[in-house]
């Protein structure tokens, strides 16, 4: 193929007269044959019809009728891809209202906002509340973050935040409103563990939104990491969503959240976890001064549509979200790590990082019996321990220096989630 | 003349289509596609057609009149059931999804689709429409995702050009406009 395309498209404009004549046959040889031989000074034209079940075609040829017309002669060969389909016009203004509208639920605030400039027909399009219903917002909408990207309002008021004005235009032009139900907030440090907004914080800007799209019933939290840790499990607690929490000063009202919402979907997401400490000097490097890792969420949803307040949801499945293979490989090394190092596991340092982690995922920090798992590691249950600490374990045993020396390496994915350093 | 569609007849689907009962498929200008019938299912309407000729009792698919597909050309017909052989072949039927059901948003499109997808204009929006037409939801969010993006990246003006639309406000209207939205003219850039 590639020799029939190369000497088809080559184009060597001399002279020579256009005849056509049919020829009927797939091979390749045949035309690549006939290209070849360049010094007979006849002319020709090539119809190749391909059929759709030729076991070779590509993608694109499989999804065409292809009639390939090979005009040439001697000196001067072309191809050309002649089509059935009906000559369509290339704007879209034959294109019908309903898929117009369609395409533009397709499209982010940013770009709704620019579409309302296009003409009078499209800003109407675009403004109509069924458009609107899904409402996408990324970080470069200063509606969220006011204070950057060179925000044109006033932000000399504390209450700053409350005076996003462009809500309100957002408002009169339809984009946003009562007709809003589901607010997709597309972040940008998936997979990375810095991190540095909490949920709460995140909660407390979107409720700006609130005051404006007071009828919204999902937020969709994609590609998004915040920092774990910070205020336990308030992520998983409606009322900061839906009531809103007061901002630092008192005095100011908070915005009222989403009285309406339902749920919180938490896709391709993730926790960053940091925690300061002097860990063990000389154990893993010189500067260690916290140890960081990062809880991957593929999907979680927050249900709280039966109306309950706290919602009871563990994220021990992506604490763990290994097999047994890896479950076995801790048990193997765990009690092959220095007495220090063991020691270090057992003491306040570890129960800390342990605690919060629990606490995130679990809404408690007594559940774990460290004790019983801790005591020692050599006949502890691997098989019942919790999945903090088994993430915990694996963290430290795949950060000790002296890894290289035990039989295997960690099972994937444990070397891709954690680090220490300052 | 009476066509098959691409792919269903490789070697790597020789079983199944040893094994599934085909169906003809008739578009706006006559042509007819043969099509696995669990293929040509993957459209809502078509497999209500379907089920509305094979009645309770399984039909002689030979015998029956192929299902007309008056407003879908040839060319596109043949495009839409290659997206449905290959999605059939490696995804299986579409599950039903709930109305309130989000995913369409945030699915990426696939290398595949990106690939298949990459035609003219005219061909991509009538894609979007026989999609519509014959009620696959997953290539009409493929074709609508495609324009959607490719609005994304484009400048008003860009849009106009590329799509043919006339600027039909006045210049105190243009001006006014593109105050309300001044905040988002560096976006593009940003993404």
């Amino acid at each position: 193929m590639d020799a029939m395309e190369m000497s088809l498209t080559k184009r060597l404009k001399r002279s020579g007269e256009w005849q056509s004549q049919e020829w009927e046959g797939t091979g390749l040889d045949s035309a690549t044959a006939l290209t070849e031989e360049k010094d007979e000074p006849a002319s020709f034209a090539f119809v190749q019809q391909t059929t759709a079940d030729d076991d070779e075609q590509t993608n694109d040829e499989q999804a065409k009728s292809h009639e390939v017309i090979v005009w040439g002669c001697w000196t001067c060969i072309e191809v050309e891809n002649k089509e059935k389909a009906p000559v369509v016009p290339e704007d879209i203004t034959w294109v019908p209202r309903e898929d117009v509208k369609d395409v533009f639920r397709y499209c982010d605030l940013p770009t709704r906002c620019k579409l309302r400039q296009v003409s009078k027909y499209w800003k109407h399009l675009v403004s109509l509340e069924e458009v609107n219903e899904v409402v996408m917002v990324d970080d470069s909408c200063h509606v969220l973050w006011p204070s950057l990207r060179g925000c044109i309002y006033a932000e000399t008021c504390a209450d700053r935040n409350l005076r996003a004005t462009n809500l309100q235009d957002y408002r009169r032009q339809g984009l946003m409103g009562g007709h809003v139900r589901v607010i997709i907030y597309r972040g940008d440090n998936y997979g990375h563990d810095n991190a540095r907004e909490s949920w709460e914080a995140a909660a407390r800007r979107f409720h700006i939104i609130g005051m404006h799209c007071p009828n919204v019933r999902s937020i969709v939290m994609w590609r998004w990491s915040y920092t774990g840790g910070c205020h336990g499990r308030e992520w998983a607690n409606r009322a900061l969503w839906a009531e809103g929490k007061p901002l630092t000063k008192k005095s100011i009202v908070a915005p009222p959240g989403f009285p309406l919402i339902e749920s919180v979907i938490l896709l391709e997401s993730g926790i960053a976890f940091r925690v300061h400490h002097r860990l063990l000097p000389n154990e893993f490097s010189p500067d260690d001064r916290h140890l960081q890792f990062y809880l991957r969420i593929p999907l979680l949803e927050i249900d709280w549509s039966s109306g309950t307040e706290a919602c009871e949801v563990s994220l021990d499945q992506f604490v763990w979200p290994y097999g047994d293979s890896q479950r076995c490989w801790v048990a193997r090394y765990a009690p092959l790590l220095p007495e220090k190092l063991r020691k270090f596991i057992a003491s306040t340092s570890t129960v800390k990082i342990l605690r919060l982690l629990e606490f995130e995922c679990n809404g408690t920090s007594g559940r774990l019996e460290l004790g019983r798992f801790l005591a020692d590691l050599s006949t502890a249950d691997y098989q019942s321990m919790p999945a903090s600490l088994l993430r915990i374990l694996a963290v430290i045993i795949s950060a000790h220096r002296n890894l290289d020396s035990f039989a295997d390496p960690p099972p994937y994915p444990f070397t891709d989630n954690w680090h220490f350093g300052w | 003349m009476a066509a098959t569609a691409g792919p269903s007849t490789g070697s790597g689907d020789v079983k199944a289509a040893a094994v599934a009962p085909k169906v003809r498929l008739q578009s706006g200008d006559k042509e007819i596609f043969i099509v696995d019938l669990p293929v040509a299912k993957m459209s809502k309407v078509i497999k209500g057609m379907i089920e509305d000729l094979a009645g309770e009792e399984d039909p002689n698919w030979d015998t029956l009149e192929p299902i007309p597909l008056s407003n879908v050309s040839g060319p596109i017909l043949r495009k839409v059931i290659t997206w449905m052989e290959h999605h059939y072949k490696n995804d299986g039927p579409e599950p039903e999804r709930p109305e309130d059901d989000l995913s369409h948003f945030t699915d990426e499109i696939s290398d595949w689709d990106e690939e298949y997808i990459k035609v003219d204009q005219g061909t991509l929006f009538e894609l979007i429409l026989a999609s519509n037409y014959l009620n696959i939801k997953k290539l009409r969010t493929v074709g609508c995702k495609t324009v959607a993006n490719v609005l994304r990246k484009l400048s008003v003006e860009e849009i106009r050009e590329k799509y043919n639309i006339e600027n039909d406000f006045t210049p105190e209207e243009e001006e006014a406009i593109r105050k309300e939205n001044e905040w988002c003219e560096d976006q593009d850039a940003s993404k």
